[in-house]
């Protein structure tokens, strides 16, 4: 029997960002300004505002959830879903250090100097063509770093998490919460009179809705 | 006596209340002691992170309760996002969220902690009784096959067909409408958690429960606790609103869980000697999705109700696990299913089709497994926590060797379709390509881990060198301090954990009690 041996590459989000800025530090020595700060996509900014994310990112995060939501017939497209800004949403209710993280990792997929090291590629991810998005996404599922693997996951959750919220996308899979069991005005008991009963059931126990 | 349920839109002011017992964690540790302790006629004070959520606000979407009632909004994970972890943040912590699975310990997990651990006076008998009046109050009954869902039905078949052993799991519910959405929250409160039990019973008999209330840290003076100090959440935004609430109890009883009980000790200069937040075991586990010809709708119905340990001992050496269904929402399911784009939402538009098969590994109990750790990332009190799990060639043979078996247990009961969680899916469409599973990338984020049982990170044990809190749940080096949720087992189980947390804090709760009034 073999004990169980640490794992042989362990680097974490918190490294994958030390990349991010290693990557600034190249670009500071090696005079390649003009491709680290390549303009990104722009799009026009929710109505609302942003809470978490800069123009860029939010951008940048759209154009991933664009080639994760193709049109279907039935599906809300991602602009439909308003997938970035309900991922900008999320990441205000969570913790203000990982929205930092996430939004380091928007910067460097999007950076084209990071393009370049990491993929030989010169344009911004959100300005290449769809198929070229594709590649480079991939590319980070199945780069030998796992740094490179972090980002993928990160950025893959986000997006789905933040799409299949939305009613229309949660329905186009068949799934629709069963109705009439949710009672919005149920009293919430805090110690101050006699218990609430529990709440009704309508349907025999067992039964599959 | 009454006591009250306070929210953090309550807590306008600083204050400092005293208190026999302070509790801090709501689940089914700090539920199962906050009840003992207030029927024996203590002054409890209870502190829950998160907030207050009743059957009023389980709508039964996955968009309201994620963010509302999961650890970092259902987002937990190890530092390097291999592993995903799922974990309750609410009144009555993971009961209010889970599937409501109960199985009492295996009694070798109890023989092990004993002969291996050091750990004392914790065996089947003693905790029987515990366990038959846990049973009884939170209605814990066998949810018979005929009444599972399809899921289930198909994970019976498929074990019937190979000669598997298998069972069906127990349930804390009270007519259950077997609605699928345990996960989300109850909407009628069939489901017998803290939240709607021990809590409420524990606050008609005095206790006080402060929800949106984090608990930061905690003051010693010497070798005894004198206060827990803690922040004021916001209850629609989690920040912090910057109020405080101190606690000034006689003694101090921490059940935040697995990872966030060893945090809070971390928080507080208490490292047990290098042994807080060491051995952590996160059952991590393996999802193989089937796809049938005929609807399961995995979404709806009792979510959990069958298994099977017929793998749970593979010999010395080698990972075991147990093997259940779990309900398949689209959130939860997007995130694990494979792919991206048009194939990705092929594979969710098959959802209704879809019965996945979990396969729970047993961590802790091989000689060098070691599990995780639970750690601090600075110094100071906001400092964020970090969980490393490093998942080794032993784990991965588990793993390997686990998908195998789903996937021909799928077969076995009719799938057309078996694919792998890997990032680039292992595609089986019969028994014959099982064997492709084999030369398939087994790699941190190439193959999804999952984790829903955190255990360990303050481990019970009969040497302070050894060990963080010793057989009485005390923390070692401290006078008033316990430890009383999943953290103090010094292994995983091979089971769903809620009852044995559940047992183990009934059972702990007389040295907690005696505690109070002197050392016991």
């Amino acid at each position: 029997m073999s004990p169980p041996r640490p794992a042989p590459e362990a680097l974490t989000r918190r490294r994958l960002l030390k990349r991010g800025l290693f990557g600034g530090a190249l670009l500071a020595l090696g005079g390649s300004a003009a491709l680290a700060t390549r303009g990104g996509l722009s799009l026009p900014l929710p109505p609302e505002g942003l809470q978490v994310l800069g123009p860029r990112e939010y951008a940048t995060l759209q154009a991933l959830a664009r080639r994760a939501f193709p049109p279907r017939p039935g599906w809300p497209d991602a602009d439909t879903a308003r997938v970035a800004l309900t991922a900008d949403g999320l990441l205000a209710r969570g913790d203000p250090a990982v929205a930092k993280e996430v939004k380091d990792l928007l910067g460097l997929f999007d950076n084209a100097l990071a393009g370049f090291l990491f993929a030989g590629r010169v344009t911004p991810f959100s300005r290449l063509a769809p198929e070229a998005q594709d590649a480079a996404f991939e590319a980070w599922r199945t780069s030998r770093l796992v740094l490179l693997r972090t980002g993928h996951q990160a950025l893959r959750t986000l997006v789905y998490s933040a799409y299949y919220v939305h009613p229309a996308a949660a329905a186009a899979t068949g799934y629709v919460p069963p109705e009439g069991f949710h009672d919005a005005n149920a009293v919430a008991w805090k110690g101050e009179g006699p218990r609430p009963a529990p709440g009704p059931v309508t349907r025999k126990e067992g039964s599959t809705p | 006596m009454s006591g009250r349920i306070f929210t953090g839109d309550e807590l306008t002011e600083d204050r400092v209340v005293t208190c026999d017992v302070c509790v801090v964690g709501s689940g089914a540790g700090g539920g199962v002691l906050g009840h003992e302790l207030a029927r024996r006629g203590l002054d409890v004070v209870m502190l829950e992170e998160g907030g207050y959520r009743t059957r009023r606000d389980f709508d039964m979407k996955e968009a309201t309760a994620y963010p509302a009632m999961y650890q970092e909004l259902a987002n937990r994970a190890t530092d390097d996002l291999a592993i995903s972890i799922l974990q309750g943040r609410t009144v009555g912590g993971g009961t209010t969220v889970n599937w409501c699975a109960s199985f009492r310990t295996p009694p070798e997990i109890l023989q092990r902690w004993r002969d291996v651990h050091g750990v004392k006076g914790l065996d089947e008998a003693t905790l029987a009784p515990h366990w038959d009046w846990l049973e009884e109050r939170l209605h814990i009954r066998d949810w018979p096959i005929e009444q599972a869902n399809r899921n289930n039905q198909l994970l019976w078949e498929g074990l019937g067909k190979l000669g598997y052993s298998r069972g069906t799991v127990k349930r804390n519910v009270k007519s259950c409408a077997a609605l699928g959405v345990c996960g989300l929250g109850c909407p009628t409160d069939a489901k017998q958690s803290m939240l709607v039990t021990l809590i409420p019973d524990a606050v008609e008999q005095g206790m006080r429960l402060f929800a949106n209330v984090s608990a930061r840290r905690l003051e010693l003076d010497g070798s005894r606790v004198v206060a827990v100090h803690a922040d004021v959440l916001d209850p629609r935004t989690d920040r912090p609103t910057g109020k405080r609430l101190t606690v000034k109890p006689k003694v101090t009883a921490v059940c935040g869980g697995a990872i966030n009980s060893p945090a809070l000790l971390l928080r507080s200069g208490l490292d047990g000697r290098g042994l807080v937040g060491k051995r952590l075991f996160l059952h991590p586990v393996v999802i193989s999705t089937g796809r049938f010809r005929e609807r399961v709708e995995a979404f709806f119905g009792a979510p959990l109700t069958v298994y099977s340990r017929q793998f749970i001992d593979r010999g010395p050496g080698k990972l075991g696990w147990l093997i259940e269904v779990p309900p398949i929402h689209p959130v939860l399911a997007s995130v694990t299913m494979p792919g991206f784009g048009a194939a990705h939402q092929e594979l969710m538009a098959q959802l209704p089709y879809a019965n996945a098969v979990i396969s729970i590994t047993l961590d802790g109990v091989q000689p060098g497994d070691v599990g995780g750790t639970v750690s601090l990332r600075g110094e100071s009190e906001y400092s964020r926590l970090k969980v490393e799990y490093p998942l080794t060639d032993f784990h991965w043979e588990g793993f390997r060797e686990a998908l195998k078996v789903a996937a021909r247990l799928q077969f076995a009961a009719g799938a057309e379709q078996v694919l792998s969680p890997h990032s680039s899916p292992v595609v089986m469409r019969s028994e014959k390509d099982v064997a492709l599973l084999d030369p398939a990338p087994y790699a941190p984020l190439m193959c999804r881990v999952a984790s829903a049982h955190q255990m360990g990170g303050c481990a019970m044990g009969g040497s302070r060198e050894t060990s963080v809190v010793d057989s009485t749940l005390r923390y070692w080096d401290a006078d008033n301090l316990f430890v009383v949720d999943g953290s103090v087992f010094p292994t995983a189980l091979g089971v769903n954990p809620m009852q044995t947390i559940l047992g183990v804090a009934h059972w702990g709760s007389q040295h907690v009690a005696a505690a109070v009034g002197g050392r016991s």
